[in-house]
């Protein structure tokens, strides 16, 4: 798989987790962004390209970054980075499926340069 | 000098009456905290539901968050006013783990302390509970656990929740009224008031509500006032009782309910059980097997 495709199923997936992390359906998102249902399906299929301004509306939309959105950085956060550990200490007692889920979440809203 | 626990008490009641006053909202009445949180404060506070088995995170960034773990939603209301205080004290991101029913009591955390007692008082305020139960034509000092079933109801607050308040925190309930109101189960309240006809999970709402609105979970009981209607009846379908008209919500979204009379009316808003995503998108109508 060529690095563009690669990067081209990173955003879809992404896509994909962020909607469903904020709650709302392809029809929801269809309705709020202006497109047909078909057309976010295709987005989070990996099969259309998103614009820029598309993936800005996507993360307000969501309330996630931008830049996390766009493929850039880990798709979760690391556990064992420091600011994690400080801020979390309790960490170690969720099940590994919801520590999952948690690190993703943390990586979907953390800023990174650029972002607005 | 280390504040005792009276010093932090009177801080975080203290701070809970302060936020009231700060976004109008009277000393009498229910507070729905999740709009608080995004639609009063500001920078408003983005607060997300999560299938994930804790209590709450509290994120202290830029646009700060509130996370509510996979909790019954009367404590989901609890959690996020809990995880709010630690906003509104100040204090650095936290995690709560999930707390189970029963487990031994943990060493005394000040921050801890602070930040439930503040959660109690901004949503059930002494004047608040009092006027709770003498608009009803009740006492709290007397209250039976349907009447502080009913009353917890009204605040979007567990039973326990509110008969613990009433015990520890308020302290009115006397030594003979409390065992009643601890050792009384919900299945027994549910039970006392609709007989056979119970739902697994029930709200009631009546004539004193104080909120325009009832945040409630698809596949509960909603008993309402006799004779009252609602628009959508996909959403809500109701049956006579002896208590009232109980309504099964069906679906996620939002509809009115009123008085055939005019007199009052109260618009009922719908999330999915056990409802994952942002606070602001609970209510969205959903249909049936909708992708996800």
């Amino acid at each position: 798989m060529s690095e563009q495709n690669e990067k081209k199923k990173i955003i879809a997936s992404r896509l994909r987790e962020a909607r469903k992390m904020a709650g709302l359906t392809q029809g929801h998102v269809a309705e709020r962004m202006g497109l047909h249902r078909p057309t976010i399906s295709e987005i989070e299929a990996g099969n259309r390209s998103v614009t820029a301004e598309e993936l800005t509306a996507f993360a307000d939309l969501y309330e996630v970054s931008v830049s996390w959105l766009a493929g850039e950085g880990a798709a979760k956060l690391d556990p064992h980075a420091d600011r994690v550990q400080l801020a979390f200490r309790n960490l170690e007692k969720l099940s590994e499926k919801d520590l999952d889920k948690l690190l993703t979440a943390l990586a979907a809203i953390k800023k990174q340069k650029g972002d607005k | 000098m280390t504040p005792t626990r009276t010093d932090l008490a009177r801080r975080a009641v203290t701070k809970a009456a302060e936020v009231r006053d700060r976004f109008d909202i009277p000393l009498n009445a229910a507070v729905n905290v999740f709009d608080l949180c995004t639609e009063h404060i500001a920078p408003a506070i983005t607060v997300r539901f999560k299938d994930i088995s804790m209590e709450g995170m509290y994120l202290r960034e830029e646009r700060p968050e509130i996370w509510i773990g996979l909790r019954p939603l009367t404590r989901r209301v609890f959690n996020c006013a809990h995880e709010l205080g630690h906003h509104v004290f100040g204090h650095g991101s936290t995690f709560d783990e999930l707390q189970a029913d029963g487990a031994a009591e943990r060493p005394f955390n000040p921050d801890e302390f602070v930040v439930n007692t503040f959660a109690a008082h901004l949503l059930m305020p002494r004047l608040a509970v009092a006027s709770a139960f003498t608009t009803r034509g009740w006492k709290a000092e007397e209250a039976t656990p349907e009447q502080c079933f009913i009353v917890s109801c009204s605040f979007g607050v567990g039973y326990e929740t509110l008969a613990n308040h009433l015990v520890y925190g308020l302290q009115v309930v006397g030594r003979s009224r409390s065992d009643a109101l601890l050792k009384t189960r919900l299945p027994t309240i549910r039970k006392g008031l609709l007989e056979h006809d119970t739902p697994d999970r029930l709200t009631v709402i009546d004539h004193h509500h104080t909120l325009p609105t009832v945040d409630i979970e698809v596949g509960t009981g909603l008993l309402l006032p006799a004779n009252t209607e609602v628009e959508n009846q996909e959403l809500a379908a109701g049956h006579d009782t002896v208590r009232g008209r109980l309504f099964q919500i069906a679906r996620s979204g939002v509809t009115r309910a009123y008085s055939p009379d005019g007199n009052w009316a109260i618009l009922i808003r719908a999330m999915p059980h056990q409802y994952v995503g942002l606070a602001r998108y609970r209510h969205l109508a959903r249909e049936d097997g909708e992708d996800d």
